[in-house]
């Protein structure tokens, strides 16, 4: 036993921290699984070629990042789905958690309904979606042409136009729910009290809003749209099923370029490349993130 | 009496420990985009299961993959050392396999046999041997440049059922015809033709039809320089793009649209005219039996030539398997005559051996016209290098074009310029 007298609690030289010691299977595993691909990502966008013929090429893959014109539109539209998306994520999300919070009876239920969407694998989403989208059998179609709004089927998944847009669109749908959830337990922790003396002082709605739930909520917004923003910017599945980045390039994004560099084109090293840039630019809204933590701890 | 119990369950276990450990169990991974799809999953279980049946020491292990991502999944695996011990490889892939190093030279085995490989097509053979090794045995193929039309839609038109279209003139005026407004509210609501866009190889395939017709191809004979901007391929490309921007006889969807797309399109009277191989009856009559009857076959139209882009199918065994011979009796197996027959049957695929004639597994005359047009006007599409790049390539210019990003002269000297960097 350790420290027990008589007995060695050193090994190596080193008195192991016990902690540390119950903590070490999930910090190997934790390097396993999410390091080793990592520092194997980094080191293969070094190199061109597949593994059989792997070359050594510096840092030319990152030199082809700025003169390829494809990089230069799949970041802009990640950009684009990450800024409208988010702020669509935000703009039905929060309402929706005003008007749970709000709710005297069935606010189970409705929280069940609203959130389903978050439940379901994206892929199975985006089928969905490719089914409502369909220029030629889609409901919404029908429906836009049954009420007068269109005199012939809009090719919503591939018209350059309307691609990008309806990915955001069906994106919000699956994703609003996270903000909603999340804004709705920091609702629920703003003092009652607090609603009770505006009131008694004569505050309207819309300054009870201003002045009491958007302050106390400010903290809890930020941390949101900090991990909406990273999840937004590495969304995958939703747009490979649906559009698959097509028509040409117009709702291609970073994650399913790397995807068609890697697996299409197999050109690993590029691919890596790309991950590394998206890794880079995600890191950074993670180093936000952490300083709302602390800086929330700070608070709390 | 409990003595005698325990040795008897002390013996049965002993007994089956003996069997489990002399039987050396032997599992092969079959790789095939067929495995996905029916009625041929179904036709390959059966034909597994009695190659199963008649050899207990090995056990076949299907993969199914779809069309789509089956080159994707393949290079995946191979490239991490995991690839299977058997792959069905698609059509003009078995050469680009065997430059990768990814197939093991089947000679050993033909070696001990040599009348065994003249029993199957030449020209496939041919499309199979590299250096003088043969890679891949051929299996099952098609035309795939056959036009499918809907009788029914013609009629309805004031068009000779029995008389397709030959020439591309008269094909533009027959799309024009069969795209109308049915429920009079001013807008098409079916169409003449419709045509593979969306960026996969599938696309580039149907699209050889209409390059061929017309006395062009995406590559020259040395294989260093590209065609697909020659005078030919953009008079093609430019007749082709304007069926759906100045004659607006295709489907609204038209700028990224494919193949399974059309064929539900076609099943639900959407449109009346496809290119398509041996599978379309099938996968038609599958979505909708009402098309029963309603299905015409017709050769590919002309310009300056009539020729349909052909394809095969074959099977080989990969570098990573580690017991190529039960490998090489699944292949044998696959092969032979009475598993060709069950496959033909059940798919519509014509067989690669030459004593499995069409009508020896089909009396559909609607199959036997796909059979016919295999041996007039097939021609087996390229085995190319970098084949996946350069069908996505052209399959992105023809996107360039429909979308008006780029005009057609400019999108195919784009294209070409591409093709030639990869191949030097």
């Amino acid at each position: 036993m350790l420290g027990r007298r008589g007995t060695s609690d050193r090994v190596f030289g080193f008195k192991p921290n016990p902690g540390v010691l119950f903590i070490l299977p999930v910090i190997l595993l934790l390097l396993a699984v999410l390091g080793w691909p990592l520092v194997e990502a980094i080191r293969m966008s070094f190199y061109s070629g597949m593994s059989s013929r792997r070359t050594f090429v510096g840092f030319a893959q990152y030199e082809r990042l700025f003169s390829d014109p494809a990089y230069r539109v799949a970041l802009l539209n990640t950009l684009k789905l990450t800024a409208i998306g988010v702020a669509a994520h935000l703009a039905v999300g929060f309402p929706a958690a005003l008007a749970l919070n709000r709710l005297r009876t069935g606010k189970a239920l409705w929280r069940l309904l609203l959130v389903l969407p978050w439940f379901v694998p994206g892929a199975v989403v985006a089928v969905v979606w490719r089914l409502i989208f369909d220029t030629h059998f889609g409901v919404l179609n029908y429906i836009l042409g049954w009420v007068g709004f269109i005199d012939k089927p809009i090719p919503w998944l591939t018209s350059p136009v309307f691609a990008l847009p309806a990915v955001i669109f069906a994106h919000t749908w699956r994703s609003y729910p996270f903000v909603m959830v999340t804004l709705l337990a920091g609702l629920q922790g703003i003092p009652q009290s607090q609603y009770e003396a505006a009131k008694v002082d004569g505050a309207s709605r819309l300054q009870e809003f201003r002045h009491i739930t958007l302050p106390s909520m400010k903290y809890i917004l930020l941390v949101t749209v900090t991990l909406d923003v990273i999840w937004t910017f590495k969304e995958f599945d939703l747009i490979q099923v649906l559009t698959g980045g097509g028509p040409l390039y117009f709702s291609e994004v970073l994650s399913t370029l790397v995807y068609k560099a890697s697996f299409q084109n197999f050109d690993f090293g590029y691919g890596s490349a790309i991950a590394v840039s998206m890794l880079v630019i995600s890191l950074a809204f993670t180093l936000l993130y952490a300083r709302l933590l602390q800086k929330g701890r700070g608070v709390a | 009496m409990r003595k005698a119990m325990v040795i008897a369950l002390a013996l049965m276990l002993a007994v089956t420990i003996g069997a489990t450990v002399g039987a050396k169990q032997v599992t092969i991974r079959f790789y095939s985009m067929h495995m996905s799809y029916e009625p041929m999953a179904s036709a390959l279980m059966s034909i597994i299961a009695e190659f199963e049946r008649q050899n207990p020491d090995i056990d076949i292990e299907p993969e199914p993959v779809s069309e789509v991502e089956r080159h994707t999944k393949f290079v995946a695996e191979m490239e991490a050392g995991a690839g299977p011990d058997v792959i069905s490889i698609g059509p003009g892939f078995v050469r680009p396999y065997y430059e990768a190093g990814y197939l093991v030279s089947l000679d050993a085995y033909l070696n001990a046999d040599p009348s065994y490989i003249g029993q199957f097509v030449g020209s496939a053979v041919e499309a199979c041997t590299w250096g003088g090794n043969v890679y891949a045995i051929p299996h099952w193929g098609g035309a795939e440049g056959v036009l499918m039309y809907n009788k029914e839609m013609f009629r309805a038109a004031g068009l000779d059922e029995n008389r397709p279209p030959e020439t591309w003139e008269e094909f533009l005026a027959y799309a024009q015809a069969l795209t109308r407004d049915t429920d009079g509210d001013g807008e098409a609501d079916q169409w003449g033709y419709a045509f593979r866009s969306s960026r996969q190889e599938g696309t580039t395939e149907i699209l050889r039809t209409w390059l061929w017709a017309n006395g062009a191809s995406i590559l020259d004979s040395t294989e260093t320089q590209s065609l697909i901007d020659s005078p030919e391929a953009i008079e093609a490309l430019r007749f082709l793009t304007d069926l759906a921007l100045v004659n607006n006889v295709v489907p609204p969807s038209f700028a990224n649209i494919s193949g399974g797309e059309i064929s539900t399109l076609f099943a639900e009277g959407k449109v009346a005219m496809y290119y398509d191989g041996p599978w379309a009856p099938g996968s038609v009559l599958a979505h909708n039996p009402e098309m029963a009857g309603k299905l015409g076959v017709a050769a590919p139209m002309a310009r300056k030539y009539r020729m349909s882009p052909s394809i095969f199918v074959a099977n080989g065994i990969t570098r990573d398997c580690e017991n190529p011979d039960a490998a090489w009796r699944f292949i044998q197996y696959l092969s032979n005559v009475e598993s060709n027959i069950v496959y033909a049957q059940a798919s519509g695929f014509q067989s690669m051996r030459k004593d499995v004639p069409a009508d020896a597994t089909t009396d559909d005359p609607l199959i036997m016209q796909f059979a016919d047009i295999l041996v007039q006007y097939g021609q087996m599409i390229e085995q190319v290098p970098h084949k996946s790049d350069i069908d996505i390539i052209v399959a992105t210019a023809l996107q360039e074009i429909l979308l008006q990003v780029k005009s057609v002269e400019q999108a195919a000297a784009d294209a070409a310029r591409q093709i030639e960097a990869l191949l030097q």
